[in-house]
């Protein structure tokens, strides 16, 4: 359950650590909640020094991991310990080039099988 | 003979979540709506498209038993090399094609997943259970994707640290002064 001024953490090597969300993309009318597949939009609320992104810049982002549990298809309930999500750019390509800790396989169906091929552990 | 299919493709997937319910329903409308991957795609299919449009540096890594992720996401990962975003497209737009033609006159055509196709570095085709990513020669030494595939690994060295981490050890005690005798 990601909404605006929720903080998360990065899960990948681009050099952000926090992000504060700002807007999910697909939110319209009544007010609705990000989940796993997501897309937001963020901001930098702090950040690994000597790297190319900085603080207070706006970036969008994939949820990965969230505290809310999330139900598969196949019935198994996953939920995670934090809030985690991988930044992207506009066109659906990760800034980083690692991604760190468990994926749940649904992101594959929801298309960033990139996201998933470069993560260690997929569940 | 769809859902026998189906069930075999997927079994090779995710074997151990989805076999349970399938054997429960027994019927094929729980199935998941997702492309056969048995039927898109073979290796020999691939890397002959990929000779025919000449993509540079294609690498095959078998992920299966094992591999990465513990063969949950694919059997083969093949990684091809563009040399513009122009060619990058193309190397998709041709497996794409290879893809339509091997399914001409069946009733329903079904495709795989593509990300990226508009931006042109790094475009993925998800094919069930081989993966192809075609990215641009820039693309590809910045993500370095070799690197993830090919590092073995071992299980034995993660259940050491594993041990290593969970052993309790009690401090020893460095101070300079006596105990006090009770």
């Amino acid at each position: 359950m990601i909404q605006p001024q929720t903080l998360l953490n990065v899960a990948d090597n681009s050099g952000a650590r926090k992000l504060m969300c700002i807007r999910v993309i697909g939110a319209a009318g009544n007010q609705r909640y990000a989940r796993i597949g997501d897309v937001i939009v963020a901001v930098i609320k702090d950040a690994v020094p000597q790297m190319p992104l900085e603080r207070s810049e706006v970036i969008r982002a994939v949820i990965v991991r969230t505290c809310k549990e999330f139900k598969c298809e196949d019935g198994i309930i996953i939920r995670y310990d934090d809030n985690a999500a991988v930044i992207i750019d506009q066109k659906g390509n990760p800034k980083g080039t690692r991604v760190f800790g468990a994926i749940a396989e649904e992101l594959r169906e929801l298309n960033f099988t990139k996201i998933v091929s470069l993560a260690p552990e997929v569940l | 003979m769809l859902p026998a299919m189906r069930s075999g493709a997927l079994g090779r997937w995710r074997s151990p979540k989805h076999l349970l319910p399938r054997l429960l329903s027994s019927s094929s409308a729980a199935s998941p709506a997702r492309p056969q991957p048995a039927a898109l795609l073979e290796l020999p299919e691939v890397e002959k498209v990929l000779r025919d449009v000449r993509a540079g540096d294609v690498r095959v890594f078998p992920v299966g038993e094992g591999g990465l992720h513990g063969g949950a996401c694919a059997d083969y990962m093949v990684v091809a090399t563009g040399r513009s975003d122009w060619h990058v497209r193309n190397i998709a737009q041709a497996l794409l094609y290879k893809i339509k033609q091997k399914q001409k006159g069946s009733d329903r055509k079904l495709m795989p997943s593509v990300e990226g196709q508009q931006g042109g570095k790094w475009v993925v085709i998800d094919s069930g259970s081989i993966i192809i990513h075609a990215l641009e020669e820039r693309a590809r030494a910045y993500y370095d994707l070799e690197s993830i595939w090919s590092k073995e690994v071992s299980p034995n060295t993660s259940v050491q640290e594993l041990e290593t981490s969970l052993v309790k050890t009690r401090r020893r005690n460095l101070s300079q002064k006596h105990m006090k005798s009770i």
